[in-house]
């Protein structure tokens, strides 16, 4: 059976020019708490990043 | 004094049992008969003498100090397909024949594109006959990616052909072994993206420093010390017990067109490692499945298809170029990630056996230009980081993630092939100034089906804020809702952004 197609997301498709009018704009603060969230995400990836213990005595040969 | 005036090349049909006659025995002859195989070869050109910069600098530093020192020639094999030694014989006669340069280079960028395959060196080792060699890739066939390609100029009496792919040499035990082989080969591809001379399997195990004599191989250390001494950097992660992690570092350097050497130990009953071995990644096969990938324990999980990375192609200096090898997470999770030399869904072919088939994945090492300097983990970061910052102008959608490096100029010339906005077009590129290297982050939405946009990061600082350089978004239509989100953002993070075009004008 083939798949059916999914539909393209409704917030990446144009609106009328009515509707675009209509869309809210974000609560700066909305915008500054994602980009500060976002800072953390990073660090912690960074931060928990194990690091290799290979032995000196290991020669790859 | 030599005569020079006694070389040659040679048609020969290629030969219906394959190249032992020519190169050898060796498992690594084996290998390369069933890897030309489905490539079709039909006619092989046999040149002598041919001079290897390569062997030549193992000869000079090496052999020829040995009582019984081998001959500083070598041998080069060219393969053909979908022609015969008539016909081939017929093309090079009329390239010969061409007094206009540029309808000779057509004829042979059309040989080059249409026929042929690439080439091996024959060296006169014993034991080691296959010195460089570069043979062009199976079809893509939607699933493999061989990311980690250069091309090749061959200048083959008088004639310039051209193959795409990444050289492959066996080791030779003497003058270099696994170590600086896998090193040599992901050079060949550094050196390239650098614009610099590639380092000969000599100079590989110089830069390293190791007292010892090549043979004894080369620790971690010692190896990572010679991209750093050949003027590079090196970038290392493991997989310790997030291999989802692992797995979207992995296909995250390769989508970079870095390589990535693996080191692989083989431990007989939990004691000290038995078999210690280094391989180079040149590819992936497609990943089939979007899992969470758990960047960092305190935040959500990234949705990647790479953490499903099953598939690897390998360069393996005891086997062969592109190796089909699998990755494995084994029967039991308290058990390390494995690599399994061959493939899960088919025997082993006769001549290879069980011979050292499974091997516990201990690190991965990724030498890169040395302006590259973000690690691989903070281009992970970087897209927990921009999988928040931007999640506000998607709403309601589950993206998923892919991760790389990519050069500034590439990525520029890469847009024109994007379908954005006409109208703004000409202006966003003239006005976004990029680094020459570049981290993208691109989202996709339907299960990897759009490609909703590529957020560009400066890889150049490793600690700069904000890193966000510009937003290309070909999966926003313009007038939409998430357009008019995506602005207010970019602007608050004084940032560039493109859209597609708005389809309902």
């Amino acid at each position: 059976m083939q798949e059916q197609k999914r539909p393209k997301p409704a917030a990446l498709v144009s609106l009328s020019d009515e509707e675009y009018e209509g869309v809210e704009l974000l609560d700066p603060k909305a915008i500054e708490d994602a980009f500060a969230k976002g800072r953390d995400a990073r660090r912690a990836v960074e931060a928990e990043t194990p690091q290799p213990v290979i032995s000196a005595r290991v020669r790859f040969q | 004094m030599s005569d020079h005036r006694g070389g040659y090349v040679r048609p020969m049909p290629y030969p219906q049992l394959g190249l032992q006659g020519i190169l050898g025995k060796s498992r690594a002859v084996s290998y390369l008969n069933d890897y030309l195989g489905p490539l079709g070869p039909t006619v092989i050109l046999h040149e002598w003498p041919y001079v290897d910069r390569h062997y030549l600098d193992e000869f000079a530093n090496y052999y020829a100090t040995s009582f019984a020192a081998p001959s500083p020639h070598c041998d080069r094999f060219h393969f053909f397909s979908g022609i015969t030694e008539e016909a081939l014989n017929g093309r090079f006669d009329r390239i010969y024949a061409e007094s206009d340069a540029e309808t000779r280079r057509k004829s042979e960028a059309e040989l080059s594109a249409n026929h042929y395959l690439g080439f091996v060196i024959k060296r006169p080792l014993p034991g080691a006959t296959l010195g460089r060699s570069v043979l062009k890739t199976y079809p893509i066939e939607g699933r493999r990616n061989y990311a980690v390609l250069r091309p090749y100029r061959v200048n083959l009496a008088g004639l310039r052909l051209e193959v795409e792919g990444l050289a492959y040499q066996q080791q030779d035990g003497g003058a270099a072994v696994c170590a600086s082989t896998a090193l040599w080969s992901a050079l060949q591809q550094v050196a390239h993206m650098a614009g610099h001379r590639t380092p000969t399997p000599y100079a590989i195990t110089k830069a390293a420093g190791s007292p010892f004599p090549a043979s004894h191989g080369l620790d971690y250390v010692q190896m990572a010390s010679a991209i750093k001494t050949l003027g590079y950097i090196a970038d290392q992660f493991v997989p310790g017990r997030n291999w989802p992690l692992f797995r979207a570092k992995l296909v995250s350097s390769l989508r970079s067109h870095l390589p990535v050497i693996l080191f692989l130990l083989r431990t007989e009953d939990g004691g000290e490692p038995a078999n210690a071995h280094a391989v180079t990644l040149t590819g992936y096969s497609e990943c089939e499945q979007i899992v969470n990938v758990t960047a960092s324990s305190r935040h959500a999980p990234l949705r990647m298809r790479a953490g499903s990375l099953k598939t690897i192609y390998v360069h393996d200096d005891n086997l062969g170029s592109h190796a089909h090898y699998e990755l494995d997470d084994g029967a039991d999770p308290k058990n390390s990630l494995m690599l399994v030399r061959g493939r899960s869904d088919k025997p082993q072919p006769a001549w290879l056996g069980e011979w050292l088939r499974d091997w516990r994945v201990e690190c991965a090492l990724v030498p890169k230009p040395s302006k590259l300097r973000m690690p691989v983990e903070s281009l992970i970061g970087a897209t927990a980081e921009i999988s928040y910052a931007l999640a506000n102008a998607c709403p309601g959608m589950d993206l998923d993630y892919h991760a790389r490096f990519d050069s500034g100029v590439q990525y520029k010339s890469s847009l024109f092939d994007m379908g954005l906005d006409p109208a703004e077009f000409r202006t966003f590129q003239e006005r976004l100034s990029l680094p020459r290297q570049i981290g993208v982050v691109s989202a996709y939405a339907n299960e990897g089906t759009i490609h909703v946009y590529d957020a560009l990061i400066d890889v150049t600082e490793i600690r700069a804020e904000p890193s966000l350089l510009a937003v290309v978004a070909p999966g926003i239509e313009a007038r939409s809702q998430a357009q008019k989100l995506l602005e207010q953002i970019c602007a608050t993070a004084k940032c560039s952004r493109i859209t597609a075009a708005r389809t309902n004008a």
